[in-house]
């Protein structure tokens, strides 16, 4: 059964790895950014999800991450050790910062104040015209060279491959974070803070690595959009890119650890194909996620999850929202 | 000093106004080791308040506190909790949407060296899932391990709500009001519970039924108006006119409002 599991989880991320590479480079490049996006959401769902914080101001570090690879190889050297390295600890520094000023407040204080570090490091990009290209932002900036990989960052199949590849390394450490006894803790903290610190939990302390987690993993997005994008602008830290990203985490579903990627891949592929058709493209994303709220409240993932089960549970053991869900189900089973 | 005359939980010269408003003035409680005492008062006493300058969520604006000889009045409040300190709530404070054995490793958890072990997955951490389960076999609720704890009926949650403060095997245990909203069945359930935990075990229970609160106490303490008017067994505080005042005056109250 184990083996079968290993095997099983073998094939899904050759499957990740190797999947679109067969697509035309149009579809690859889509890939890579929905992959890219979904890392980005996983990491605020660490946050969001898991912990119960909700952070308005979560591109900081995509963004700041994606800065500093871009700042760092045009204005010091191309390398791209050097340049991650740099760029990730000046991104853990800042997390480290923010998080001594925002883990002061909760709720709706907490929103506010992420949303206006944020906006802090956006206004910097944003008007340091000489250092950081103000609202032109940082163009060309080279993809990266992955010599000792067998793998030419110009090609967009070898870039996607190397994305696929950070990606399931990333959401790896992610899933034992969240299976561990710390993220059982960071859900308990989500469920009530004080009963945890009662029990003994240094709330702010597990509240804190949480955030430093969550920026770090942005920071590894945001890095990997940098090189594909060739261009970081101040739009990638700003607001905007934050609510794409709690978009995707609602919309996947929040606390589930692959909810996200499914809210990624809904949230690109739109942009990418309704803004073909019509410019209203938001307006029927916004129509979407309206949707996904009535119908499945707790998200697309633990939807699918639902559908493919093969008893639905009895309704006594359902929550309210619950209910919407299993009659649903009920209609599309009756067809 | 005599280890076995210092007591488990001192407060001393505790006080706290909110905003102005004064909720303790000059609170004095001592508990023995294995004393059961109730606390009991009118809404507005200051009961639960004195829970949570106990406990370390609240700051004490002056006084102090002492768990088991040890001064705690700066010390956080979780880690009091090592300590052997360990509380329920009034308002159930349980992790509603977690399945109740996670409920219960949590407990345990908090008690480990463990809860910040990021790498290895909390399923192969089998002592404590095996402690859980034996936990939810001695009070009945095996068989309702897997259920959220949102599920479970009122009176379920109540008793969840004492097997996760005695989870770790607190010294001393504070109860806010452990029968609070329960069913007469359901009340002397919890009371029996509650009466047959181990007697080296201090506890300071706030309860507003007297015929539980005589039922458990060895002591009662008398909190009215943030004083601590009365300490004493049974006999003393039932003979008491100051609280016969107190309690009849505030149900004398409570009636003209009702009528």
């Amino acid at each position: 059964m184990l083996l079968v599991r290993w095997v099983f989880l073998l094939l899904l991320a050759l499957l990740v790895v190797f999947g679109p590479t067969i697509l035309p480079p149009y579809y690859v490049n889509l890939a890579t950014r929905v992959l890219i996006f979904a890392l980005f959401a996983m990491s605020l769902d660490l946050l969001l999800g898991y912990t119960g914080l909700w952070s308005f101001g979560h591109a900081a570090f995509f963004g700041f991450a994606a800065y500093g690879v871009g700042l760092f190889t045009l204005r010091v050297q191309n390398n791209v050790i050097l340049a991650v390295l740099t760029s990730l600890t000046a991104t853990l520094l800042l997390a480290a910062l923010f998080g001594l000023l925002s883990l002061r407040a909760r709720g709706v204080y907490f929103m506010m104040l992420t949303l206006a570090l944020a906006q802090v490091v956006w206004g910097v990009a944003f008007k340091w015209r000489s250092f950081t290209g103000g609202d032109d932002g940082l163009p060309a900036i080279p993809r990266p060279d992955l010599s000792p990989l067998p793998l030419k960052a110009a090609n967009s199949v070898d870039f996607y491959i190397f994305t696929a590849v950070i990606f399931i390394i990333a959401v790896s450490i992610l899933f034992l974070i969240t299976r561990s006894p710390f993220g059982a803790s960071l859900e308990g903290i989500r469920e009530h803070e004080t009963r945890m610190i009662v029990l003994g939990y240094n709330v702010w302390l597990h509240r804190y690595l949480a955030h430093l987690f969550a920026a770090l993993f942005a920071g590894v997005a945001g890095v990997l959009f940098a090189y594909h994008n060739g261009i970081v602008s101040p739009i990638d830290l700003s607001v905007v890119r934050s609510a794409e990203a709690l978009l995707m985490v609602v919309l996947g579903g929040a606390g589930t650890l692959f909810g996200p990627v499914f809210g990624a891949l809904v949230v690109e592929l739109l942009k990418h194909f309704v803004s073909i058709y019509t410019e209203r493209w938001l307006a029927i994303l916004g129509l979407i996620y309206v949707i996904t709220v009535l119908v499945a409240p707790n998200g697309i993932y633990e939807a699918i999850q639902r559908l493919f089960r093969f008893r639905v549970a009895p309704s006594s053991n359902l929550a309210p929202s619950d209910h919407r869900m299993r009659r649903w189900i009920l209609l599309l089973r009756r067809r | 000093m005599d280890l076995a005359s210092t007591p488990t939980l001192k407060v001393e010269g505790v006080r706290k106004s909110f905003r102005g408003l004064r909720v303790l003035s000059d609170v004095h409680l001592e508990l023995a080791a294995g004393e059961r005492r109730v606390l009991i008062g009118p809404n507005g006493a200051g009961k639960t308040t004195l829970f949570n300058i106990i406990t370390g969520l609240v700051p004490a604006d002056s006084g102090r506190v002492f768990l088991l000889g040890k001064e705690v009045t700066r010390l956080p409040a979780y880690r009091r909790t090592a300590l052997g300190l360990a509380r329920t709530f009034q308002i159930t404070a349980l992790f509603q949407n977690l399945p109740l054995w996670r409920n219960v490793v949590l407990a345990l958890l908090g008690g480990a060296g463990t809860k910040f072990s990021m790498l290895r997955p909390l399923s192969s951490y089998t002592y404590l899932i095996q402690k859980a389960d034996e936990l939810l076999d001695q009070w009945d609720m095996l068989d309702k391990r897997n259920v959220p704890v949102r599920m479970l009926s009122y009176g379920e949650q109540r008793q969840v709500e004492i097997l996760l403060a005695l989870a770790q095997h607190p010294k001393i245990l504070l109860l806010d009001e452990p029968t609070a909203g329960l069913s007469p069945a359901e009340t002397v359930r919890v009371v029996k519970l509650i009466d047959t935990l181990p007697r080296d075990l201090s506890m300071l229970i706030i309860e507003h039924d007297m015929d539980v609160a005589f039922q458990l106490a060895d002591s009662l303490s008398v909190l009215h108006l943030g004083m601590m008017i009365l300490t004493g067994d049974q006999h003393t505080i039932r003979s008491d006119e100051r609280v016969r005042a107190i309690y009849l005056g505030a149900i004398a109250e409570k009636l003209a409002r009702d009528a």
